[in-house]
């Protein structure tokens, strides 16, 4: 799901950047750091253009200043429960992996539906049900998540494909 | 002291009774007579040898019983629920053989009353002890006292004769009672005039030595004649609440202290407690054995071979001793056998020598046995029933089938393992496999104890009549847990339920960990998968599914480490021996598994590594195209598998590449670098660029002298086309032909000799004259072409400086430029960009940057020479260097002498004025972005760089530059610009390009 969630960043800056243009090399920073980054608990998807940075800091002892920038920024969080779509990244004889933005999800054999089985010989391997529902790596693909992990800076997740409208989604 | 000694060995089979009940009863009913004769005989002290003898005729009694085996089980059962409390133990017995044995044990009976009645005779109780132990052995003297003891009866008065025979049938009838009575009626409960029991502590697991020392001071003082004021001592056991004490009986304290003084392993100086009267029946309570049942997992106990391995009982023998139970057999089938040792050697070895490595467990083969073992091998059946008979041993169907004495199993904490019942599971006929679950189930229940659930645990009962209900454990006490009901209609209640009836509670996805019960302890992962009691897991580390049982799991707090107690972690870089490094890809408990720089997978252990090596920061590698590698580097396999990862060691040329999508090795692999290609190390590196590294100042000096200069770019068409070529390596080599087209580092070649293309490296041609055939060098150029990678078109400076550039590329476009305003208007915004793209980027890709500015930027060294001349600069010292520009015009080596002119502050301090800043921001180039290096900067300056800036505007150079000159230039200076003239000159010799190529310029 996504939020709306004001934040904030602390950023370092060398001397060497201490001139008008500061703001906008703060901007840039702030922009390659956070976009795209995990926290654990949601990713950092699009950073608001408006925010205030506070007043620099000179660090003792190295020059450099520190600034203090808050801002708002579309995050977005798995939920245990969500239904999301991904693309299967790689398959296994135990499962699946799909990668759902910045999420990894584990679909374990249990988590799929009995009558699609894993077909080791294809080429690609992928899991199949002999018909028109074929999963292998690049198929986009539509799961739910039973649950989710965080560590540090990524989430992973275990996803169920064994209910109603869940599965690969035609091409 | 046969009995005790029975005792001792049998002290495992000690809970296994299969006439429990009637223990039960006895332990009451029995204390009965032991109590009286303490009330009554206050007065007496004889009476002591009277309880004493009473002790001693227990032990002949057993002795003699010691004939059939029966009885003496039931004794030994009864003697090790007692433990020594002699004389319940008597009474049973009398009771006992009262029933067959009429007469004398009516006179037993009797006589004992007599003792309790009258205390008269010490010797009395002799009699009655020697008429229990008629069977054994006969003495003369014993006829003899009860000789005399008939008449002292006769000599009674008839009227007490009558009220002896009235209490004893009462007592009797009572007792008959008692035993039809479903529940036991505690008439004979201690009081407080019977004799005391002390607990002294003692050195736990010595306890029975210690009553064993015991019997035999008793035993010495008897011989002595000496009087024994002890009435019993016991102990509860080595297993069990009570091991480490020991319990005597005795009217006093120091005659207690008396009997115990100076037996080793007991603690006299501990404290001594009276037991409390109510408290006493309660050390002698009986704690139930589980009975064996065909089906259920025990624990064997013997032999030492199968010692705590799991067994399953197949049948228990109809008199209750024996078992049959179905093992996995840990057999070697001979291989081990030591050919040359002597017989008794092994033998001794058993006994004496260090434990031997006994096999481990497999189920039975018939091709290993027959290896060796052919002649003590016999089979019998066939198919599934197929038996065989191995060395005295049935086996079926793998199994080793034994019977054994129910003693030798323990069906007590079996707490069977996943692991371990896997051997037990069935093979269905679709080849599934199936445990008994209800046997597993048994077992892991029985031997369940509160200490499995913690508070906060999600539980739900499921047997019994509140079967279904799901909660969370608020207190778990002994066996009773306390749980909060979280759904239904006794929601928010509390309840109290028996750990048997509760299992733990998880749901798909649930975050676990395993805390015990498999080898699995301490994978954390996520589940996956619930059928009863089995969940099925996820691991975090591994990424494989594990089944283990519910009860072994806790709701896991995040994310965990697999042996928390180890030293290594998991993608730890460990030195396995001097010359061997490896990655740790799985930590157990006991062993380590490190995939080594061969890429091969070693199990070692903890012990066996040395340390944990470590990154080194510095490690840079190379790959095959000479392209750096660090940490953290995406690289790709050239050839091979093509798999790729991220760097995460780099150890002498060896690459130890992770990726999470492999599994084996938890995703890690190693490589040699020179077999890998960088993906995307470079932008990469851009991205997470260090700002210190920006500092212009600190970069001045270390990358002017450092790192070569990349090769300049040639634009435009491919000069190679046309040319005549000898192909100088592979399978064309030797063969003439003409360049038709180029592509990237390769060329299609015509061939003079046959007519068809062929496709070669560039690399692999010698361009030679059509008519003369001599060699000369491709393109002029003495540098390989080296555009791959991001060089020339991943750098967005680059490109925007080479929609202008291409004609200075040319070089010969510079000149004609020169003449033109238009060119001169390229040239600053390309010179202001390169200076300013120049600046910041010069750590990282910077540096390839700067060289969009460098075409510019060379063409205003064009200009430079001349500026040789002009001394007057603040700067000049750097345009020294420009100066050898105009030199090395011819060749463009002088890229070096660039930089440096580049990064001095003179440099940025000659930066053109506004016009130069403005067309920098209306650049479509990152220049835009670099506009606060000092390039930009360099405004306020008055250099001498007005003068290139000067035709910015895009005027015909003479008429803006004085205008803009006239103020802060000389115009001396501006006139030397123009003196660049010579320069044009002699680019013109090397770039042959006609300006015509660059529209701008017109």
């Amino acid at each position: 799901m996504f939020f709306l969630k004001e934040l904030e960043k602390t950023i370092q800056l060398h001397p060497s950047y201490f001139g008008p243009l500061i703001r906008s090399h703060i901007h840039k920073e702030l922009l390659q750091k956070e976009e795209g980054s995990s926290t654990g608990k949601y990713t950092i998807v699009c950073i608001l253009d408006s925010f205030d940075i506070s007043d620099g800091q000179v660090m003792p002892g190295s020059g450099s200043a520190e600034y203090t920038v808050h801002y708002k920024a579309i995050v977005w969080r798995p939920y245990k429960g969500e239904v999301m779509d991904g693309i299967v990244t790689s398959i296994l004889p135990s499962g699946f992996f799909v990668d759902c933005g910045s999420l990894q999800a584990f679909v374990g054999r249990n988590m799929i539906p009995s009558d699609i089985k894993f077909e080791g010989n294809a080429a690609p391997p992928q899991w199949t049900d002999g018909a028109d529902q074929v999963i292998e790596k690049g198929t986009n693909i539509r799961i739910k998540i039973k649950g989710i992990r965080s560590e540090v800076d990524k989430m992973y997740a275990v996803g169920t494909m064994k209910e109603d409208y869940l599965g690969p989604l035609s091409q | 002291m046969s009995s005790y000694d029975d005792r001792d060995s049998g002290s495992d089979d000690e809970p296994f009774n299969p006439q429990a009940e009637i223990d039960e009863d006895d332990v009451p009913t029995n204390s009965a007579p032991v109590r009286r004769p303490a009330v009554t005989d206050d007065d007496d002290d004889d009476d002591d040898d009277a309880a004493q003898g009473g002790n001693n005729d227990d032990d002949d009694e057993e002795g003699g019983e010691g004939n059939d085996d029966d009885d003496e089980e039931d004794e030994e059962e009864d003697e090790d629920e007692d433990d020594i409390v002699t004389r319940p133990a008597k009474r049973r017995k009398k009771a006992k053989r009262n029933m067959f044995i009429d007469v004398e044990a009516e006179v037993d009976e009797e006589e004992e009353e007599e003792d309790e009645g009258d205390d008269d005779i010490q010797d009395e109780v002799h009699p009655d002890d020697l008429l229990e132990t008629t069977n054994a052995d006969l003495d003369d003297r014993h006829h003899r006292e009860l000789d005399m003891r008939r008449e002292v009866n006769a000599q009674k008065d008839v009227e007490e004769l009558a009220k002896e025979f009235d209490e004893k049938y009462r007592r009797r009838e009572m007792q008959s009672a008692r035993r039809g009575a479903t529940g036991a009626v505690p008439l004979a409960l201690p009081t407080v005039n019977d004799p005391s029991i002390w607990s002294v502590k003692c050195r736990p697991t010595k306890e029975r030595e210690i009553i064993m020392s015991i019997q035999r001071r008793i035993d010495e003082k008897m011989r002595a004649k000496q009087p024994v004021k002890v009435y019993s001592a016991f102990e509860r056991g080595p297993n069990g609440p009570q091991s480490g004490y020991l319990y005597v009986e005795a009217d006093a304290k120091q005659d207690m202290l008396e009997i115990i003084e100076g037996i080793s392993n007991v603690f006299m100086s501990g404290e001594m407690l009276s037991i409390d009267v109510k408290e006493r029946p309660d050390l002698l309570r009986k704690k139930r054995r589980p009975p064996l049942e065909v089906g259920k997992f025990v624990r064997m106990i013997r032999p030492p071979t199968y010692k705590g391995d799991l067994a399953k009982v197949v049948e228990v023998s109809g008199n209750g001793l024996d078992c049959i139970v179905q093992v996995v057999p840990r057999l070697d089938y001979g291989l081990n056998e030591d050919t040359n040792a002597a017989v008794d050697n092994k033998r001794k070895r058993g006994f004496f020598g260090p434990k031997v490595e006994r096999p481990p467990q497999k189920l039975f083969s018939e091709a290993d046995a027959k290896k060796r073992h052919m002649k003590h091998l016999t089979m019998a059946g066939s198919g599934a029933q197929r038996q065989y008979t191995y060395k005295g041993e049935d086996y079926v169907g793998g199994f080793l089938v034994k019977e054994v004495k129910v003693n030798w199993v323990s069906a007590e904490r079996v707490n069977p393992k996943m692991e371990e019942l896997q051997y037990f599971s069935t093979q269905n006929a679709d080849g599934t496999e199936t445990l008994d679950l209800i046997a597993v189930q048994a077992a892991q229940k029985a031997a369940e104890t509160g200490a499995a659930f913690a508070s906060g645990d999600n539980v739900e009962i499921y047997t019994g009549e509140q079967r279904g209900i799901r909660g969370t454990t608020v207190t778990v006490t002994g066996e009773i847990v306390t749980l909060r009901v979280s759904e239904g209609e006794l929601k928010g209640r509390k309840i109290d339920a028996p750990v048997k009836t509760l299992r733990k509670l998880f749901r798909e996805g649930d975050h676990v960990k395993v805390i015990g019960g498999s080898k699995y302890v301490d994978e954390v992962g996520l589940v996956t998968k619930i059928r009863d009691d089995k969940i099925t897991l996820l691991c975090d580390s591994t990424q494989q599914e594990i089944t283990v049982f519910s009860k072994d799991l806790k709701r896991a707090a995040d994310s965990a480490t697999v042996g928390a107690d180890s030293n290594f972690d998991l993608y730890d870089l460990v030195q396995i021996d001097a010359s061997t490094i490896g990655c740790v890809v799985r930590v157990d408990r006991e062993v380590l598994k490190v995939v080594d720089q061969q890429g091969d997978v070693r199990t070692l252990l903890h012990t066996q590594v040395s340390q944990v090596a470590g990154r080194n920061r510095n490690a840079v590698a190379t790959d095959r195209d000479g392209s750096e590698i660090r940490h953290d580097d995406n690289v790709k396999e050239y050839g091979g598998e093509n798999r790729q990862g991220k760097v995460l060691y780099i150890h002498r040329g060896i690459l130890f590449v992770q990726n999470r999508e492999l599994v084996e090795n938890q995703g890690i692999f190693v490589v040699r670098s020179t077999s890998v290609l960088t993906m995307a190390a470079k932008s990469g590196r851009a991205q997470t660029q260090d700002l210190s590294g920006l500092n212009p100042a600190l970069n001045a000096g270390a990358n002017g002298n450092s790192g070569p200069m990349p090769p300049p770019r040639s634009f435009g068409r491919d000069k190679l086309i046309g040319k005549t070529v000898i192909i100088r390596k592979g399978a064309y080599k030797g063969l003439l032909g003409i360049v038709k087209d180029t592509m990237n580092d390769e060329a299609r070649i015509e061939l003079h000799t046959k007519n068809k293309q062929v496709s070669v490296k560039k690399e692999l041609l010698s361009i030679k004259d059509p008519i003369t055939g001599n060699s000369m060098p491709i393109g002029g150029g003495k540098f390989p072409d080296r555009s791959r990678g991001g060089y020339s078109g991943s750098t967005p400076s680059y490109n925007s400086g080479s929609g202008r550039t291409p004609a200075w590329g040319n070089g010969g476009g510079r000149t004609p430029g020169w003449g033109g305003g238009g060119a001169a208007g390229g040239r600053t915004p390309g010179w202001g960009g390169g200076g300013g793209g120049r600046t910041p980027g010069w750590g990282g890709d910077g540096g390839r940057t700067a060289y969009g500015g460098g075409d510019g930027g060379r063409t205003a060294y064009g200009g430079a020479t001349a500026y040789g001349g002009a001394t007057s600069y603040g700067g000049a010292t750097s345009y020294g260097g420009g100066t050898a520009y105009g030199g090395n015009d011819g060749n463009r080596t002088a890229y070096g002498g660039f930089n440096s002119g580049g990064r001095t502050p003179g440099w940025g301090g000659s930066g053109s004025g506004n016009t130069a800043s403005k067309s920098n921001l209306s650049a479509p180039t990152p220049g835009a972005y670099n506009a606060p290096t000092p390039g930009a900067y360099a405004a306020p300056t008055p250099g001498g760089y007005g003068a290139y800036s000067a035709p910015t505007p895009g005027g015909p150079m003479d008429a803006p530059t004085p205008g803009n000159y006239s103020a802060p230039t000389p115009g001396d200076r501006y006139g030397v610009t123009p003196a660049a003239a010579p320069t044009p000159g002699a680019w013109d010799i090397s770039t042959p390009a006609p300006s015509g190529e660059d529209p701008v310029y017109h």
